[in-house]
């Protein structure tokens, strides 16, 4: 009987590959291209989808985030090869836009109505071209320390802290507390410039509208709450993804940290590796998303290059093994509705975070009750200068909102030089 | 002129000359060139080039407030620190012409600073400078003062730079005054000291007068290297998370900082950014003449 059985599957093993090999044999070779960072995602996507798909070979160049811009733009400019691949920073998809050397995907085929309607537009043209599909929606709350939480607040359980901080103004008024009964040496945040981020992420406040950047209204919602914390005593002055700022993971004397979810591997895991169990998460007072990369496809590549790469692209987003290898290895949700359900979002580090229900707060409470301004091309300079000018108000107590409202509207007034622009 | 007489006049010597003169148009004046070219449009390196004429150059001129702060910086910052190690590195020399023993130890420590790669230095003077784990500020502290944001603060990061410049070139000056001090003879010092010359007239008299070919030359490299100072700025401010474009208030931000900000930013101008280089490139061509007129006046 075990010979039969066994007889019988050699033959089912030799049928299948007697017909696949043929199948396999017909694909024709084709190499992909690829420059871009965050190789802890991409090469083993990479390797996976070549293990499925044997004729297709990547050639990914290391690339970093900062850099890729400037990359791109020397081999336009020099008239050289690009990648077939681009990654594409959420921060600067409206700068990718204007260099119109990425294929729309919408010729494809690709049905958009299953991702985050918002990311869809992020990446899309004013006349209706999708430069690039994002490989995960980026939802963000606030993690914080279990231990500094029960010894200043009296109870490290989320709930009630989502309770105590559910307005901007809790933070101030509990950090101040913090600061008091720490003797100034305990914050609610390592970082100005962290603080800044999350607030600029989380107002809602469009950045450009109409032919003006809305700098005025930008900075004083977001540089008017970091102040009212900094006078607080809620800040340190660290200055935010330094090693010394990122080494307060593991310290003792700050409890919060604006955390989008991949910062949950990138950062809080690999920063304070020894934590597991010491760590939380309460949503921020208003939803927000930070970070995210699209994927597009330059419109240099053959035919043969477009097929394998959009189809790469596709089975990273929209394919049950695609997206579950950028979960397992990365800790990338897809924003593909029809496959992160529930149960495909449970993160596999919630022990690290003493057993909270962090996937459905992030995937099923925070991500679908996000509001994501439209993206513009000056975002990268205001970046710079919300910076800048959030290290300026660490750095001089008394620099009040209106001193630093025109701190950063004379600073981006010296970084657009469009004379087709206003700043306001 | 016979045949032979002919192959060595001009043959040859096209022969030899060649493959120089074809890389320098290729690879040196062409590029030029086209700068100049590519300074008379509107471009953003991958649009269309829309001819402008001198629009660049006027806006340069007339407008641009934050090229005439980064030509501004870059001179504080080289100011503040070539100075210091042209001197450091000239009283080092001295030191080391009289050192029997351990010299070449020395030598290689102090010129180990100037082959390290830009990264690194950028790294490690974040680390030296940072206010709360900071040695220097360590040191601050454990004297009784209070932690200083030197890389945060407008105030204080300019001269981080220069020292780092100051750290970075004292031992490559240091080499070369010593290979410029090998060079003296014996004898001057030898005929001094029997006048009655103290070590201090020594070096104060012949010491430094004999060394102004190298004192030249390392004054005018020095300047072309500050106008084109980017790596020690640019590494100590950027990050992937809290970057900014020249530092605290734009405080560090050097000229070829701004001119590659233009050039390669979020919203390339490339025309404008070639103005910038012609404009940088005359400065340097100024600044050069007038150093070397200075200098070799004094000579004669």
């Amino acid at each position: 009987m075990r010979k039969n059985l066994f007889k019988m599957v050699a033959a089912a093993v030799l049928a299948v590959s007697v017909l696949a090999v043929p199948a396999m044999a017909d694909d024709p070779e084709v190499t992909i291209t690829y420059w871009g960072w965050d190789s802890n995602y991409t090469w083993p996507m990479m390797e996976k989808y070549h293990e499925l798909h044997p004729n297709v070979t990547f050639e990914p160049i290391a690339t970093e985030w900062g850099d890729m811009l400037t990359k791109v733009q020397q081999a336009l400019a020099s008239g050289s090869e690009l990648p077939t691949i681009i990654p594409m920073d959420r921060a600067l998809i409206a700068n990718w836009k204007q260099f119109d050397i990425l294929e729309d995907l919408n010729e494809y085929g690709v049905d958009t109505s299953v991702y985050n309607q918002a990311l869809i537009d992020a990446a899309t043209t004013d006349d209706g071209r999708l430069i690039g599909l994002f490989s995960a929606a980026c939802p963000a709350g606030i993690a914080y320390k279990r231990d500094l939480a029960k010894e200043y607040f009296g109870t490290d359980d989320p709930e009630e802290l989502q309770a105590m901080f559910s307005t901007y103004d809790d933070y101030v008024t509990h950090g101040a507390e913090v600061a008091e009964a720490s003797g100034g040496s305990v914050y609610l945040f390592h970082s100005g410039q962290a603080v800044a981020e999350w607030l600029y992420f989380a107002s809602d406040v469009p950045n450009y509208e109409d032919g003006k950047i809305n700098m005025t209204a930008k900075m004083e919602d977001v540089m008017g709450k970091l102040i009212a914390l900094r006078d607080a005593g809620a800040v340190d002055t660290y200055q935010n993804g330094t090693p010394e700022g990122n080494a307060t993971y593991a310290g003792k004397n700050h409890i919060f940290y604006p955390c989008p979810d991949w910062a949950i591997t990138y950062y809080i895991e690999a920063n304070d590796p020894d934590g597991s169990g010491n760590w939380g998460i309460i949503k921020a007072p208003v939803n927000y998303q930070h970070g995210g990369t699209a994927f597009g496809i330059t419109t240099s590549a053959t035919d043969e290059q477009k097929a394998a790469a959009y189809d790469y692209i596709h089975w990273c987003v929209s394919d049950q093994v695609g997206a579950e290898e950028a979960r397992d290895v990365a800790g990338f949700i897809t924003m593909d509705s029809t496959i992160a359900t529930p149960e495909f979002c449970k993160r596999s580090d919630e022990e690290f975070f003493g057993g909270e229900n962090i996937s459905d707060l992030l995937y099923q409470e925070i991500a679908p009750n996000t509001v994501i301004p439209a993206p513009s091309a000056y975002d990268n300079d205001i970046t710079s200068v919300r910076n800048d000018v959030a290290q300026q108000i660490m750095d001089d107590a008394s620099m009040d909102l209106d001193t630093a409202v025109a701190a950063a509207i004379d600073e981006l007034g010296q970084l657009v030089t469009d004379e087709s622009v206003t700043i306001e | 002129m016979n045949n032979s007489l002919k192959k060595y006049r001009f043959f040859w010597p096209v022969v030899f000359l060649a493959p120089f003169v074809i890389c320098f148009f290729l690879f040196n004046l062409y590029p030029i060139l086209y700068s100049f070219y590519m300074s008379t449009l509107d471009w953003a390196g991958y649009n269309q080039k829309v001819y402008v004429g001198f629009k660049n150059f006027i806006s340069i001129f007339t407008k641009d407030k934050l090229f005439w702060k980064s030509v501004l910086n870059t001179l504080k910052i080289g100011l503040s620190g070539f100075p210091i190690a042209l001197v450091l590195g000239l009283i080092f020399a001295a030191l080391l012409a009289n050192t029997k023993r351990f010299k070449n130890a020395l030598q290689t420590m102090n010129f180990l600073p100037y082959i390290t790669t830009p990264v690194a230095i950028g790294m490690i003077f974040t680390f030296i400078f940072e206010q709360h784990i900071g040695i220097f500020n360590k040191l601050i502290v454990a004297m009784g003062g209070k932690a200083i944001n030197f890389i945060g603060s407008a105030k204080y990061a300019p001269f981080v730079i220069a020292f780092m410049i100051i750290w970075r070139n004292t031992g490559y000056f240091m080499t070369m005054y010593l290979a410029g001090i090998t060079s003296i003879s014996e004898d001057l010092y030898e005929a001094a000291k029997i006048d009655g010359a103290s070590n201090l007239q020594c070096f104060f008299r012949i010491t430094i007068p004999l060394l102004r070919p190298v004192t030249t030359f390392l004054t005018i490299t020095s300047l072309i290297y500050m106008f084109q100072m980017f790596d020690e700025a640019n590494l100590l401010f950027t990050n992937q998370t809290s970057s900014t474009v020249g530092g605290p208030s734009q405080s560090c931000l050097t000229i070829v900082w701004n001119f590659y900000n233009q050039a390669f930013g979020s919203n390339p101008r490339m025309g404008y950014a070639s103005a910038m280089a012609c404009v940088l490139f005359v400065i340097i061509a100024i600044v050069s003449v007038i150093g070397l007129r200075l200098m070799n006046g004094k000579e004669d």
